[in-house]
């Protein structure tokens, strides 16, 4: 690039700069203080004030948690749940919107209101949990991968961004005597990676962090999904919960403390953390594609 | 054309191998004990008791980390009774539970027996025919022990109060009886002697004293004046300052009997006395600020961290955990301030030396139903209440279950304390050798009586006695009946006398107004709710 | 090629009505079609089939009876909303709170987007965008109680007003306040996970595009009002249509977390209403009915939305 930037340019730069840094550190607290309460040792944890830097470090919570076998099963099972749906879901997510992105597609106006009708309307819990049981998908993965299948939000947004690819490019396959089904696979969806990848971490997030249909449909504890196993933990640590606290004195659990609590919640996002670096690659890997190809 | 044709075959091929896959992952998953189990029905279990196999019962399994189905505690449910077992596998999460079986009832698959559902949801059950009858010969009959406990704490024909209006039961009543006596009012006693007063507040002015002096002498010793004398929450009527109320023969939050009258105690003259006195201490900053914003949290932190002197809790919180149960107040205090010390109160006498705490109903929860199949099944209904009789209240059973084999997994100690046995002293090891508290079978018939050498150790015992004998108080006589025009105002009615009870205390509203909230709370509601409580009061007191 | 040239090359390519017409694209179009059949296969099994509950709302719920078996009870439970007085305070709080997020809380995350793009420095930029959707992971549960504890009389805000002199603030029991700082943190919460999408679409920019601007001698600013944004009305208009869908959805979490009696006149939503009421007598034929009326006025915002962007920007950003 030949362009050269003017002092004002520079100053904005320098302000830009800094009020991102800002936003950084003011985003950044809420997962500190927690990375803070899960270091902490014992009764430090309760605290009325703000946690930068924990006063007594103990790694006592992380020693407990790693010998927490459910933890880890539930890990797995998450890991499946997502992987199988976030790949699911692109396959036939795509599938659906690249026909609804040509404007002239027969009944288009229809089955696009077929797909949105299913965005506000639902039958709610009783009768999903008859089709689960009906098809016999209880207590298995699939009772939480096939259901959100198809979420029209998910093809509205990936429809538009196949339409604003330019028409001509497909054209020009079409010249050379490619199928429309070619045209998918070999041109739109590598021009697609920033829509599927924004759209793979939208549904990928949104099944790590899915704990109800879990705790609904799979009984089977040792195919419980992360969420639920920290839900548990969360739970007995609630000390405002009447039935709950019954259930402890009966049980003669002893509170696990905030620290656990703090260390759960690090140990489930520092998956997604490193996961992002990877999908927000892609972001940048579209554009390079859609130069090259034009 | 007809490669594209192809490569959409070998799709939605791609997909029917997808169907098959999960319908065979299923049918693998249905050999799995516990969902065949559930899917289980009357009629299979009837035929099968019927050819002589074993009877097959069902336990409940909220912490399925912690369980072991072939473990020792199950067997020795199985030997003692002669049946098979099974788990039901559900979770810890009380909300979960309810929606859970809601939905496991409303698609078919009744569970052979439930336990501790809200009173509203009991009675459908019952009305809409979920739920089995309860023979009373059959019950006492098959578990004469927890009858006994039943009328021990209730008096004779226990029954009376889950009888319906068809004269039948439908639910085995589960008794916590702590609740009737587990708040207390705790006051910092390092703080109290630092102030220099040497003994526990007794009346409502000496308690003023005590918090006058916690906030601006300094209890702390940290040069600033960052103490309050007490704290407390919004998230129910009866959590605000109800000691303070129970000075004034009150009980905010709960309908008690007066002398044969029904009566919410946040529309009684004496609420107006203490709200008078809780706005005369708010003024002069004795009292948390902003303890209407707080959280649970929030109040568990502002009290571990030493910035309140008082707080209302149930005492087994205040005490160490070797005393009764996990004493959060006392341990995680204690961390922080090493010579921190509670001195427990029932509360502050008022003018005519009235005194006590909103308590809660010792029968809080529904108890145990039976699904519908087992009216049919009486053979089996019957071996279901000797089991939930011989786990609760059989020594040599209860022991096995949760301490499991002596001299093996535990040994008692002289002081009469059951200890583990290394390295069965370790959770893991107890969750392979298959012992522990998490076998609800049903572990819903807490006699604490019985349980004490569990919970306390022994020389601790007349810490215990003492704290516990602090909890006195009325509760609400309503909570296990029937109350549809209750369940409507509610929520209204809640709302409306916390927001003005805030307002009173905090002087945004002149407490003058305090009779023009009475009638604005008869109006919406409160009027029919106090008829409706005054007509069961009397039908209970007839009988 | 350009994208606009593409474009008008593609309207006069728009067909005519008529059957012989619709014939011919159906031809053309076959198997675009087949590709549609697994995704409403899927739709059918898993979102269509089940909608039958819905008349749950319209019928006594009994629970060993089923969906079919419990008798009808026409409007009852729609009259028994529509007769209680605080289902128009919560309907109202809702409405408001929801708007108030919409307007305040859509426009931040295409302003961060746009302006973290114009950051030179990849790097730096990663980090940015990363640690800014951090909270997005972070509970209600905890945000509550670190928000509870920055508005508190001891909290930050608070020793700000003390050093100017003026009297402390109880925030969170304020109705003065309340509603503006659930919108706040309910901005500060997803705004940097609401931009990725902004984010994905800036890199969908032909680079070109700048490049010949900047032949032409626009500057940055320029570039970013003529260039960036337009390129990203479309994803603007569609977020905002789909928006609609959820406008009743003020945040169950979040509110149930932070409101408490003193702010319940300005704060109780629909959500937590029916949940308080739930937690007393399990109802579902009455949350049925709540939620019917919910998707029913999503459904016509959705809708008049669309239309309005139909006016605005012609078909081109629409739904369809």
């Amino acid at each position: 690039m030949t362009y050269r930037k003017s002092l004002t340019e520079k100053m904005i730069d320098v302000l830009l700069y800094a009020g991102m840094i800002v936003l950084m550190f003011v985003t950044l607290y809420p997962f500190w203080s927690q990375i803070v309460l899960s270091l902490e040792e014992g009764a430090s944890a309760y605290s009325t004030g703000f946690m930068l830097y924990p006063h007594k470090l103990s790694f006592e919570a992380y020693r407990l948690a790693f010998h927490y076998t459910p933890l880890w099963t539930g890990y797995l099972n998450t890991i499946v749940r997502t992987v199988l749906g976030v790949v699911l879901i692109l396959v036939f997510t795509a599938l659906t919107a690249y026909p609804l992105s040509k404007k002239d597609l027969p009944f288009n106006r229809a089955f696009t209101g077929f797909l949105l009708f299913t965005m506000l309307f639902s039958g709610g819990l009783i009768p999903n949990y008859l089709l689960i049981k009906n098809l016999g998908l209880l207590n298995s993965v699939w009772s939480l991968v096939l259901p959100g299948m198809i979420s029209a939000f998910n093809v509205l947004i990936m429809r538009n961004f196949f339409r604003s690819i330019p028409e001509s490019l497909e054209e020009s396959a079409r010249v050379d005597g490619a199928g429309y089904l070619r045209i998918f696979v070999s041109l739109i969806v590598p021009l697609s990676a920033p829509v599927l990848a924004t759209v793979a971490l939208w549904v990928g997030v949104g099944h790590w962090n899915a704990w109800f249909d879990s705790l609904i449909y799979i009984s089977d504890g040792r195919k419980q999904v992360l969420q639920v196993v920290l839900r548990k933990i969360v739970i007995e640590n609630d000390t405002s919960n009447l039935n709950a606290m019954i259930q402890k004195m009966s049980t003669n659990t002893k509170y696990t403390g905030r620290q656990l609590q703090s260390t759960v919640i690090i140990l489930s996002i520092i998956p997604m953390l490193v996961v992002y670096p990877f999908v927000q690659k892609y972001f940048v890997k579209g554009v390079m594609v859609g130069a090259i190809k034009g | 054309m007809v490669k594209r044709m192809k490569w959409l075959a070998a799709g939605l091929s791609v997909i029917q191998v997808g169907l098959i896959v999960s319908a065979c992952g299923n049918s693998n998953n249905n050999d799995s004990p516990s969902s065949a189990a559930a899917s289980g029905t009357a009629g299979a279990s009837a035929s099968a008791s019927a050819s002589g196999e074993k009877m097959k019962l069902m336990v409940w399994n909220f912490d399925a980390d912690k369980t072991n189905l072939n473990g020792y505690a199950m067997n020795a449910i199985r030997e003692k009774l002669g049946v098979d077992l099974d788990f039901y596998t559900s979770t810890n999460d009380p909300d979960a539970i309810r929606e859970k079986l809601l939905l496991q009832i409303a698609s078919g698959e009744i569970p052979d027996w439930w336990k501790e559902v809200p009173f509203a949801d009991a009675d459908k059950f019952a009305d809409q025919g979920a739920a089995a009858e309860i023979p009373l010969d059959l019950l006492e009959k098959n578990a004469p022990n927890y009858m006994k406990w039943m009328e021990k704490n209730l008096g004779p024909d226990p029954m009376r109060y889950v009888r319906r209006p068809d004269g039948k039961i439908y639910s085995l009543p589960v008794l916590w009886t702590l609740a009737s006596s587990s708040e207390v009012l705790g006051y910092r006693k390092d703080w109290l002697e630092k102030v220099g007063i040497t003994k526990t507040p007794e009346t409502i002015d000496e308690m003023g004293e005590a918090l006058t002096k916690f906030r601006n002498d300094d209890p702390d010793g940290n040069g600033k004046k960052d103490t309050y004398g007490m704290t407390a929450t919004s998230a129910t009527i009866s959590a605000i300052f109800s000691p303070v109320f129970g000075a004034y023969g009150v009980y905010p939050g709960a309908t008690v009997d007066m002398d044969g009258k029904a009566v919410r105690g946040e529309v009684e003259p004496g609420a107006k006395e203490a709200l008078t006195t809780l706005n005369k201490w708010f003024k002069s900053e004795l009292i948390d600020p902003e303890f209407f914003v707080n959280k649970d949290t929030n109040l568990d932190d502002k009290v571990i961290s030493s910035k309140v002197g008082a707080v209302s809790r149930s005492w087994w919180e205040f005490l160490q955990p070797e005393a009764f149960f996990s004493g959060k107040y006392y341990l995680k205090l204690r961390e922080l301030v090493p010579n921190a010390e509670w001195a427990l109160s029932s509360g502050p006498k008022g003018p005519s030396g009235q005194f006590g705490i909103t308590e809660g109903n010792p029968m809080l929860g529904t108890g145990i139903q039976f699904g519908i199949q087992l009216e049919k099944d009486q053979a089996k209904m019957a071996k279901y209440l000797q089991m939930f009789d011989a786990t609760s209240f059989d020594m040599d059973l209860f022991t096995k279950i949760k301490y499991g084999e002596e001299g093996v997994t535990y040994e008692r100690k002289e002081d009469g304390s059951y200890v583990y046995l290394p390295p069965y002293d370790q959770e893991e090891e107890r969750t392979k050798f298959g012992i522990g508290p998490y076998y609800h079978a049903p572990a819903s018939f807490n006699d604490y009586d019985f349980q004490a050498p569990f919970m306390t150790r022994k020389d601790l015992m007349p810490v215990k006695e003492e704290a516990a004998s602090k909890g006195i108080g009325k509760y609400d006589f309503m909570t296990p009946l029937a109350k549809p025009v209750y369940t409507e105002f509610k929520d209204a009615l809640d709302q409306m006398t916390i927001k003005n009870y805030i307002n009173f205390i905090t002087g945004r509203r002149p407490i003058s107004e305090f009779d023009a909230f009475v009638a604005e709370w008869k109006k919406a509601g409160g009027e029919q709710v106090l008829a409706e409580a005054q007509a069961k009061l009397d039908e209970l007191n007839k009988k | 090629m350009s994208d606009i040239g593409a474009s008008a090359e593609y309207r006069e390519l728009r067909p005519r009505a008529g059957p012989g017409e619709r014939a011919r694209r159906f031809v053309k179009y076959r198997a675009l079609l087949l590709m549609l059949v697994p995704g409403f296969i899927f739709l059918i099994i898993f979102n269509y089939i089940p909608m039958y509950g819905a008349i749950l709302a319209f019928k006594e719920f009994k629970i060993m009876g089923g969906i079919a078996n419990s008798p009808w009870v026409g409007m009852k439970y729609f009259d028994k909303a529509f007769h209680d007085p605080h289902f128009y305070v919560v309907l109202k709080n809702t409405l408001i709170i929801s708007f108030y997020k919409l307007l305040f809380g859509f426009p931040v995350p295409i302003l961060f987007a746009i302006l973290l793009n114009e950051l030179p420095g990849r790097r730096f930029k990663r980090w940015v965008q990363t640690i800014s959707y951090l909270p997005h992971f972070i509970s209600w549960i905890v945000l509550s109680g670190i928000f509870i504890t920055i508005f508190s009389l001891e909290g930050p805000i608070n020793l700000l007003l003390k050093a100017m002199d003026r009297l402390p603030i109880i925030f969170m029991a304020d109705e003065h306040y309340f509603r503006s700082i659930l919108v706040g943190t309910s901005i500060y919460q997803s705004f940097g996970w609401g931009s990725i999408i902004y984010l994905a679409a800036i890199a969908g920019i032909d680079p070109q595009l700048h490049e010949a601007a900047i032949i032409d001698g626009a500057g940055r600013f320029k570039r970013m009002i003529y260039i960036t944004l337009p390129m990203l009305v479309p994803v603007i208009s569609i977020m905002l249509i789909l928006s609609m869908g959820s406008i009743l959805d003020a945040g169950f979490d979040q509110i149930f977390n932070m409101y408490n009696a003193q702010v319940m006149d300005v704060a109780d939503i629909i959500d937590t209403y029916v949940y308080r009421i739930g937690l007393i007598n399990a109802n579902y034929s009455y949350s049925t009915a709540v939620g019917l009326f919910k998707s029913v006025v999503a459904l016509i915002l959705v809708l008049g939305v669309n239309r309005i962007v139909k006016a605005i920007g012609g078909n081109e950003h629409t739904l369809w």
